[in-house]
């Protein structure tokens, strides 16, 4: 490992001196030369140990080297005429920087190796200060040798360390697989480049499971459910001559890799017409859909959440359908139970509505006994997504609300089946917990979910859903880990949608035992539910344009980004501040170009 | 204890006696006289907004001492030097020198051998040749008495170790014209060299006692001649004495409130048969030298620049007077337009910026300078300042 001197050397000519510091802010007098806000310093300091403190630039001025004020210079050459400013050899105009101190690399004399520290100590007086220079690789060897454990080293690939406006291109930063079911917000306004970083880490989950699948990493796979909304994800750029999207990516892929990554579907669609292989309509039934489904994208009072219910329980499964026919005459059956006014009814049949035969693409009838069998992609999905899949889900033909209930659905069914299968022990006991789960009690004479729970239950025993070993039950962690993107996240994860509770508040609060994450992409912070964003434990935030939401993702991230308030207004195309509860401090990213990130790796 | 002595009735009669006696002195000097033929010879020059030149700039400074223990002393001298081209984008350019700021560290003890030894060593590391050359080679003896006597280094002024005032002076001046020096053997021909200050030579008079300091300013005054550079003084002060209103008598012969852009050859009674100063006052234009006033911007003082008297006689004097004077303020006026000290020359500004040592810098040298003598061996108990303890100071 190389020393601090040796490290010293890799860096050049000094840039500045430390000038004034605290603990919570460092000074810096440097030579006049062309710096940026966020430009990454480095100070080698031999106060204790061997340490480089890492510093970033948050302001900086113009100063006279031991001159009288600059505004006094800058009003004699408004008032005095035919006035100059000597050029001077050097020393006379020089930059005054401030900023924060990230951390620092403190070199471990046992293990050989430079292990970062968060910010608790000060580098001493007068230390020099080096600039890393983006244009330098040998700098970003430096600064990747001592933010080693800061930057990971696999998992998924984001984009690479930003110092100042440039990115170092030999410092990747990585975010472990793991952080996916630890829930995970991305924050920004219009055309910062929240979708070229969607695909990124679509592309980089994929690349993920296929390194798995060829022996090359000992991990879980991932899958990802992403609600795509423009259809973007699937062909990317290549209608305009661009790099192509998940499609070039899945259809690179082996005949063998295929079957295990991508079959029976990456790509759901509202359409009639499919393109291509691996496409498929999507379609869920009447039968997949609970009152809490419902009650959790769109305004219900107690009395009309009191009455869905009371329909479900007795229902079940139909419960949509005899709503619909009008049969709720007499829903409390023979145990009596509250009656309820016409108005209620009335006002649940209306809000339900969006489900009403021809009013949606997406849910289908179910009614058995009228030969409206169950026709839903539902059970496929949830297989694909517990083998490790990529689902790619265009909703330009859904309403927004058809679209919030797919996405609410998939989690709920999903999350449901994991805590079916931590409760159980023996297949026998799975079936029962699954059944339970799904709200099919047969001793009681409660329907539930039973048509779902049924098809669910063919694929576990056909291993389409991998929850069994022979007769052994397969722990949550062996599954892969489930990441579940939900884009417009206000839309469904506000305050008020949280009343009746939700399937989303419940993941994000216990998601993370089960192996499912959540994903939420916003433009807004402020208008989420809090008691799910203190829950989310990596945020990838972008350029906030509103200065509210910029104090909101301050507050909400789970590492200081105080240092970065200011810059979050400022951040270009593709720019983000990663913090993550997995790692000490946060840094700022520059998010690889998705075009450049297939020619990269190509398959 | 609280400073409350202005506020006692005996020191404010006193304060008002003083007064009385400043202005009484002031209106005792003054001459109507005077006044007007100072008027007559005020002579403006042009604004210089285009010039094609060179100019440096020097100046000295030091902390004397810096450390005293027992009977011993150390002085630390520093001066800077710095030197630009005319530029039509930047105004001024400064050119790179091989020569850095020079820094001198001298010790001084009770024994006048010691004493004498380190401060001429140190005189001739600031330098750069023998104390000896300069005494042969600078004119200084030959505008005096006794030239034979003032050439011998035994004829040096060594003060005490403790006389930190004269030691100051003497350190400082040598360190500061040391570097004219070496800007007058390196500039390029034509060059305008100014130093902070006059070209005073106290001991002028004297026939057996002189300092080194003023060897070496005539010395520099040798040099620049036979290189062809213009070696010149600028004080920020006039030095006039109380009761000339110099300014009144810009009014009168310009015509115009707030003059700018004027200067005076300060007469004497050998040139002009008459002075602005008493017989028994200063003498202005040094012995050597001849001196103007100068107003380079109506917002900045009147001041002196002085230039060696040979110079002057064959490159101002001859020809036509007029117009070399001209010129001569012409450059002085287009060095003292930067933002940054508009009205006094730039390049003198720059190198007292590099020259001076702020009081961390002092602390820090002292500092430096302990623990040097302490890893040499020397007690640590010996540099105990008891005023520095107490806050004595």
């Amino acid at each position: 490992m190389a020393s601090l001197e040796q490290l010293v050397e890799i860096l050049g000519q000094r840039f500045g001196v430390l000038a004034e510091s605290s603990t919570t802010q460092l000074t810096v007098i440097a030579q006049n030369s062309d710096v940026a806000i966020g430009d990454l310093f480095l100070l080698p300091c031999r106060r204790g140990p061997d340490r480089f403190y890492v510093f970033r630039a948050t302001e900086y001025a113009n100063v006279l080297n031991r001159t009288i004020d600059i505004g006094d210079v800058a009003r004699n050459k408004l008032t005095m005429p035919d006035s100059y400013f000597s050029e001077n050899l050097a020393e006379e105009q020089l930059v005054e920087l401030r900023g924060l101190i990230l951390g620092y690399a403190q070199h471990d004399q046992d293990q050989d190796v430079w292990l970062f520290y968060r910010p608790r100590r000060l580098p001493q007086h007068l230390t020099d200060v080096f600039r890393v220079d983006p244009s330098r690789d040998a700098c970003g060897h430096v600064v990747g040798e001592l933010l080693r454990s800061q930057l990971g080293s696999a998992g998924l690939h984001i984009g690479n360390l930003l110092a100042g406006e440039d990115a170092l291109t030999s410092v990747p930063v990585y975010l472990p697989i793991a952080a996916l079911a630890h829930h995970l917000a991305v924050f920004g306004r219009t055309g910062c480049g929240k979708s070229n970083l969607i695909m990124t880490l679509l592309h980089e989950v994929l690349r993920h499971n296929l390194e798995v699948n060829r022996g090359q990493l000992i991990e879980r796979r991932a899958s990802i459910f992403a609600i795509d909304p423009h259809d973007e994800f699937r062909t990317w750029h290549s209608n305009s001559g661009g790099a192509d999207g998940i499609r070039g990516l899945v259809t690179a892929l082996s005949e063998g890799e295929t079957e295990e990554l991508a079959a029976p579907f990456y790509y759901l669609t509202s359409r009639d017409v499919l393109d291509g292989p691996l496409e498929a309509r999507v379609t869920l039934s009447r039968a997949d859909i609970t009152p809490d489904d419902v009650v959790s994208i769109m305004d219900f009072s107690e009395q009309q959440v009191a009455f869905a219910r009371q329909l479900f329980g007795e229902h079940g499964e139909r419960w949509i359908g005899r709503l619909f026919a009008g049969d709720v005459d007499d829903p409390n059956g023979d145990e009596g139970g509250a009656q309820f006014l016409p108005g209620s009814i009335a006002a649940v049949e209306r809000r339900m509505g969006f489900l009403a035969h021809g009013a949606t693409r997406l849910v289908s009838r179910f009614d058995p006994d009228a030969g409206l069998a169950y026709q839903s992609k539902l059970p496929d999905i949830l297989s694909s997504l517990e083998r490790g899949r990529l689902l790619i889900v265009d909703t330009t033909l859904l309403g927004e609300l058809e679209q919030f209930l797919l996405n609410t659905i998939v989690a709920r069914t999903l999350f449901a089946m994991r805590r079916a299968l931590r409760l159980a022990d023996t297949p026998e006991r799975l079936r029962h917990e699954l059944f339970g789960v799904l709200g099919v009690d047969d001793e009681n004479g409660r329907i539930g979910q039973r048509t779902l729970a049924d098809s669910l239950w063919e694929r576990i025993e056909n291993d389409d859903v991998p929850y069994l070993d022979g007769t052994r039950v397969r722990s949550p962690d062996e599954l892969p880990v489930v990441h579940i993107l939900v884009e417009e996240a206000p839309s469904v994860l506000n305050p008020v949608r949280m009343k009746f509770g939700s399937v989303f508040r419940d993941i994000s609060r216990q998601g993370r035992k089960f192996g499912i994450g959540l994903g939420l992409v916003s433009q807004q912070v402020s208008e989420i539910d809090r008691g799910i964003l203190t829950q989310v434990n990596t945020q990838l935030t972008m350029a906030l344009g509103n200065a509210d939401e910029r104090r909101e993702a301050v507050r909400v991230a789970s590492t200081d980004i105080g240092g970065f308030a200011q810059e979050l207004q400022v951040l270009s195309r593709g720019q983000l501040v990663m913090s993550t509860s997995l790692r000490d401090v946060a840094l700022p990213v520059q998010v690889a170009s998705y075009e450049g990130t297939r020619s990269r790796h190509g398959w | 204890m609280r400073f409350d002595v202005h506020l006692r009735k005996t020191v404010q009669r006193q304060l008002a006696s003083v007064a009385q006696s400043m202005a009484d002195w002031d209106s005792h000097q003054s001459n109507v006289d005077i006044q007007k033929r100072l008027a007559s010879a005020i002579r403006p020059f042009s604004h210089t907004t285009r010039w094609t030149g060179y100019c440096g700039g020097v100046d000295g400074t030091g902390d004397f001492p810096a450390i005293s223990y027992a009977d011993s002393f150390v002085y630390v001298s520093v001066a800077a030097g710095a030197l630009y081209r005319s530029d039509p984008v930047s105004g001024l350019k400064e050119l790179e020198q091989e020569a850095s700021p020079l820094v001198e560290f001298t010790w001084l003890t009770s024994s006048h051998q010691q004493r004498q030894s380190a401060l001429l060593a140190s005189f001739e590391q600031l330098v750069g040749t023998s104390v000896d050359d300069v005494l042969q080679h600078s004119d200084y003896a030959d505008l005096g008495s006794s030239s034979v006597e003032k050439r011998r280094i035994n004829s040096l002024i060594i003060p005490p170790a403790y006389d930190a005032g004269n030691l100051g002076i003497q350190l400082r001046t040598t360190a500061e014209l040391a570097v004219a020096l070496k800007l007058i053997e390196s500039a390029p021909k034509g060059t305008l060299v100014l130093t902070d200050g006059t070209m005073s030579l106290p001991l002028a008079g004297r026939s057996k006692q002189s300092l080194f300091f003023e060897h070496l300013r005539r010395y520099c005054c040798v040099r620049a001649r036979e290189r062809g550079v213009v070696f010149a003084s600028l004080s920020k002060s006039s030095g006039l004495p109380t009761g000339i209103r110099i300014e009144d008598a810009a009014k009168a012969a310009l015509g115009i409130n707030e003059p700018e852009h004027w200067f005076v050859r300060v007469p004497t009674k050998q040139l002009d048969d008459w002075s602005l100063f008493p017989d028994d006052g200063p003498q202005v234009p040094p012995t050597g030298a001849v001196s103007y006033l100068v107003r380079l911007h109506r917002k900045s003082p009147v001041m002196r620049l002085d230039l060696d008297q040979q110079y002057w006689q064959s490159a101002i004097a001859t020809g036509d007077v007029e117009k070399n004077e001209q010129k001569l303020f012409a450059s002085l006026d287009y060095v003292s337009h930067d933002q940054r000290s508009y009205g006094y020359p730039y390049p003198i500004k720059a190198a007292h910026d590099r020259a001076s040592l702020t009081e961390h810098e002092r602390t820090v040298l002292r500092q430096q300078l302990v623990e040097s003598a302490v890893q040499a061996g020397i007690s640590r108990d010996a540099f105990r300042d008891p005023s520095q303890m107490t806050g004595h100071r």
